[in-house]
């Protein structure tokens, strides 16, 4: 385990040095997040009536919350991962005496880490703004933060899945767009699901995507029953354990095709 | 000029060539092009469907508007996804300096060395989005709405050049380009749902980019007006000079670390 602790402490101290971009990255996601609010502001006001339920104020900090929290979860080591595959650059970890999903996951939760620190005073500042029409008060709840450890656990291993696929296919960078803009939109982190069509929520019930975002930020809310919530962490949980072992499958799967090229 | 021209067509020439070469990723780009296109639409439907608003603003006008922002989108990626971003690269890496020894034009050549004609299918659905979303219209307003829209590619394209150019500067970002991308999603919104007397006075900043999609829609749906055309010429006009003007004043802080 020690081990692990050192590849997540030498990775905090990478980021550490390369600051400025992480802050910058969040800089860039306050436009989306200005952009969405003031429309979904004009369309309340513009509008008549409340959306299933959510009221404005609902509405703004599901937004607000859905974007950083999505922005501090969202994995990027798919495209690190594929790099190292089509470079060949995987050989070397193959060889060290680590798990490379631990590695990879302990590599990703430093990033997470410093994201959370600044997503939670872009959220203040948000909060700060947007507090005319905000009813929103804070209380710590367990089970919401339980369903985001959980979430975060899922999104790593749905795109440790994805980035597997570059042993079969060499360059899938476009596939890795596609992919995400999708996971995106079915997570509920652009409008909460309860909005789709009935065809796309019935199909999202079979899918593990609302449990990334719109889940967490449900419990949050207050938008569901205790005996609900139970149910939905006993099915991340689900989801996380069958995803383990589709990993681990794929992963045996493509080694065996792995050639290490270049390395 | 005309060493410009066959250029453009050598490059536009080659790239077709690589995109017959990496089929595979060719028909990704287009499956996430499309992708992008019905979740766009899903997104507006799944809000709109039950939604009338007031202060005129319809169904027809936001699928408008949307249909229009999917078109530039499309047309802009296809000519600079593949080139913009890159500049970023080609500064840290030092690979800029063979651009700069070109007896061509810098910012010609990082803009249009390679053409995505996967991003190319978005058009079809969003020109027949636009014909569906479109009340009633003339064929001088749809001449004048294709001028338009060339005139808003421009402002679009100068846009993402100048904050491509800060590059300069910040060689360590690497998601400098999804500044303008994260922009870009504004292009879908009316502009009478961001700037209105429900938000803050500070949205005006927004204005350059609500044009690149809200004046060829005016233009399209109220037929011809000089004042639209004008505002959309001088807005694209002026970006590009500052575009320029900006990489070359930038340029002058390029230090070279090949």
């Amino acid at each position: 385990m020690e081990k692990y602790l050192f590849v997540l402490r030498n990775s905090n101290k990478e980021l550490l040095t390369y600051r400025f971009s992480l802050i910058t990255e969040f800089m860039f996601s306050i436009i989306p997040i200005t952009a969405s609010s003031l429309l979904w502001i004009s369309i309340y006001k513009m509008g008549s009536g409340n959306f299933h339920s959510y009221d404005l104020g609902d509405m703004l900090i599901y937004i607000l919350v859905s974007r950083i929290l999505a922005t501090i979860i969202l994995p990027s080591i798919h495209w690190d991962i594929s790099e190292q595959i089509q470079s060949g650059d995987l050989s070397k970890y193959l060889i060290l005496p680590i798990s490379h999903m631990l590695f990879w996951f302990n590599k990703d939760l430093a990033k997470k880490i410093q994201s959370f620190a600044i997503g939670i005073f872009l959220l203040a500042v948000f909060i700060f703004l947007y507090s005319n029409y905000l009813t929103f008060s804070f209380k710590i709840n367990w089970l919401g933060l339980f369903s985001i450890f959980f979430s975060s656990i899922l999104y790593y291993l749905i795109y440790y899945f994805i980035a597997s696929l570059a042993f079969k296919f060499v360059d899938v960078t476009s596939f890795f767009y596609t992919s995400e803009v999708i996971i995106e939109f079915l997570s509920g982190a652009i409008i909460p699901v309860v909005f789709f069509p009935n065809l796309l929520k019935s199909l999202n019930n079979l899918l593990p995507f609302q449990y990334l975002i719109s889940f967490p930020i449900n419990i949050w809310l207050g938008k569901i029953q205790y005996r609900e919530i139970i149910y939905g962490l006993s099915v991340q949980f689900t989801w996380i354990f069958f995803l383990y072992f589709l990993c681990k499958i794929s992963w045996k799967i493509g080694l065996k095709r792995y050639e290490g090229t270049g390395s | 000029m005309r060493i410009y021209f066959t250029i453009i067509y050598n490059y536009f020439a080659i790239s077709l060539k690589k995109s017959s070469t990496y089929r595979l990723n060719f028909f990704l780009t287009l499956v996430d092009s499309l992708c992008w296109f019905s979740i766009t639409i899903l997104l507006y439907e799944s809000i709109f469907s039950s939604l009338l608003l007031e202060n005129g603003v319809t169904k027809n006008q936001i699928f408008l508007i949307v249909g229009i922002s999917e078109l530039i989108k499309s047309i802009l990626f296809t000519l600079f996804i593949d080139n913009l971003p890159s500049i970023t690269k080609q500064i840290r890496y030092g690979t800029l300096d063979k651009f700069i020894l070109y007896p061509i034009d810098t910012q010609f050549m990082l803009s249009f060395q390679n053409i995505n004609f996967a991003n190319l299918i978005s058009v079809v659905p969003s020109i027949i989005l636009i014909g569906i979303s479109v009340d009633k219209t003339n064929t001088l307003s749809i001449l004048l709405f294709i001028v338009s829209i060339i005139f808003s590619i421009i402002l679009a394209y100068s846009i993402w050049y100048i904050i491509m150019t800060m590059s300069i500067w910040f060689t360590k970002i690497d998601g400098i380009h999804e500044s303008f991308l994260s922009l870009l999603t504004i292009t879908q919104y009316p502009q009478q749902l961001i700037v209105n007397k429900y938000t803050p006075k500070i949205t005006f900043i927004f204005l350059p980019v609500l044009l690149i999609s809200n004046i060829p829609a005016q233009i399209l749906n109220n037929g011809i007006n000089l004042f639209l055309i004008l505002t959309v010429f001088l807005f694209s006009l002026i970006f590009l000079l500052v575009s320029r003007f900006f990489w070359k004043f930038a340029l002058n802080y390029y230090t070279s670390i090949n």
